[in-house]
């Protein structure tokens, strides 16, 4: 509880920069194409962006917060704060997850009021997970790398590999993405869900423990 | 003030042992000296509970262990070698934000900064951005980064590397002020920041301690031990091993040396902390 009270989001924000709006620039551009696209595949092109766009950027700020610990270096004047390693990694990303939702649940609303035929519940189950493990991932190669660069550039091939393979065996390796068509839920959807929150909370306590054994 | 007692600490680092059987006391305003690669960092960020010992025991005041790392922590102030955080916001915000999360309270930290900032010679500059200040004025920031919560321990790492001739003798005239009441440990390979700040002095060379002590026992162990002398410098090759400075004056060289044998000793000149750390950190290479 105490340490909640000293998380100060305006100041991370502000001391994120520009970097900050990234995220919103992507939900925003996937708002603008589910509210005007009149495309005969629509679904399938909002499905796309979703997947391949706006969940990826769950990620973004993840990394962005430890900017400053590692590519500045002020992580040795912060870790030797009397802060516990959860207040540095695990409470200040999901913190910022949960604001990555808040927008990205703008999008997901604007897709049921201009497709009232897909429920919220379904678009929820589909891809929040997809959002979770992203977010945490970027996390875990931050603090692992400690290098924005790196985590940036595996986030941006393994999304641009599984858009040109579509999920083919050219790039076999694990799925995040559901490639649904419909965004509606199957139990095979469901399967998957399940499959990217476990791999989201493996890679955040994965992060806490990088956190807390190597704290420079 | 606090003492700090290091016993038989020990740090390696992939088969190397960077600190080895540490054993000795911090207290006043502490200069420890070392040349680079003599494992200072490592000490540094053992103290400020960054990196644990291998084995050996850290207590302040014999009562408080550094196992004890949550409650080490809110009583020691910190400023590393390299010192550079939240470029994109004002010097306040950032001590404000540091100050919240040192567990502050946000009215009293206000009050708190304005008086740090005073101290530090900052005060006109707490608007501008963290990016606009220069190396200085980045030190001094981070100086009064370390200060906020009054710790009880101030810690500081090479503190005027990277700045100019005049911000280092302003900086030094600052630490020597702020170690007035509290317990102050600086590391840094260049002489001229301790003799100008410490009362006490530890010389770390590869891994060990080889002298710790106040700074008039420390030129007291080279005293009758240095000569200065106009030479040629082909007299000042000769005895390369034994020179500490050398100064040209015309087409001589005033040079400053160590003299072991007794009857050059006669016409010695008073030692400095530099004759003394070269002394022995020169001993047995």
């Amino acid at each position: 509880m105490t340490s909640l009270r000293k998380l100060d989001l305006p100041f991370e924000i502000k001391s994120m920069g520009a970097s900050y709006y990234a995220p919103f620039v992507a939900i925003l551009l996937g708002i603008i194409y589910v509210s005007f696209s009149s495309s005969a595949d629509v679904v399938r092109y909002t499905s796309n962006i979703v997947e391949f766009v706006a969940c990826p950027f769950a990620a973004w700020w993840s990394m962005y917060l430890f900017y400053d610990y590692y590519e500045d270096r002020a992580s040795e004047v912060l870790f030797s704060y009397p802060l516990s390693p959860f207040f540095h990694g695990i409470m200040r990303v999901t913190s910022f997850f949960i604001m990555f939702l808040v927008a990205f649940f703008i999008l997901l609303i604007t897709i049921t009021i201009k497709h009232p035929e897909i429920s919220l519940w379904d678009l929820s189950i589909l891809y929040i997970p997809q959002a979770i493990l992203y977010s945490y991932l970027g996390f875990t190669l931050m603090v692992l790398s400690r290098n924005i660069i790196f985590p940036l550039l595996i986030l941006v091939a393994y999304t641009a590999m599984k858009y040109w393979t579509m999920g083919g065996s050219m790039f076999p390796l694990y799925n995040v993405m559901s490639f649904s068509v419909d965004m509606k839920v199957s139990d095979e959807i469901t399967g998957l869900s399940m499959q990217n929150t476990i791999i989201g909370v493996i890679f955040a306590i994965v992060g806490h423990v990088i956190i807390s054994k190597r704290k420079i | 003030m606090e003492r700090i007692s290091l016993k038989e600490v020990n740090k390696s680092y992939q088969n190397k042992q960077i600190l080895k059987k540490l054993t000795f006391d911090i207290q006043g305003s502490f200069g420890l000296l070392g040349p680079n690669g003599a494992g200072k960092t490592t000490l540094m960020r053992i103290l400020t509970t960054l990196v644990p010992a291998d084995s050996g025991e850290i207590t302040m005041n014999d009562e408080l262990s550094w196992n004890n790392q949550h409650v080490v922590r809110s009583y020691i102030g910190y400023l590393p070698q390299h010192f550079s955080l939240y470029k994109n916001v004002t010097v306040v915000e950032c001590l404000l934000h540091l100050a919240v999360l040192k567990g502050i309270k946000k009215s009293k930290a206000k009050e708190e900064i304005d008086s740090l900032l005073q101290e530090v010679n900052l005060q006109e500059h707490k608007k501008k951005k963290i990016k606009q200040l220069s190396g200085g004025m980045l030190r001094r920031v981070g100086i009064a980064q370390a200060l906020l919560g009054n710790p009880r321990l101030l810690i500081v790492d090479e503190p005027t590397v990277g700045l100019d001739i005049e911000e280092r003798v302003r900086f030094r005239n600052l630490l020597r002020k702020l170690g007035v009441n509290r317990t102050i440990l600086i590391s840094t390979h260049i002489v001229e920041d301790i003799e100008m700040t410490c009362d006490y002095i530890g010389i770390l060379k590869q891994g060990e301690i080889i002298f710790t002590g106040k700074k008039e026992e420390l030129k007291a162990l080279v005293a009758g031990k240095i000569k200065e002398e106009l030479l040629t410098m082909d007299e000042a090759d000769a005895i390369q091993d034994q020179v500490i400075s050398l100064k040209q004056q015309e087409d001589k060289c005033l040079v400053r040396y160590f003299v072991e044998n007794q009857e050059k000793q006669q016409a010695t000149v008073s030692p400095t902390i530099e004759d003394a750390y070269l002394y022995l950190t020169r001993k047995g290479e």
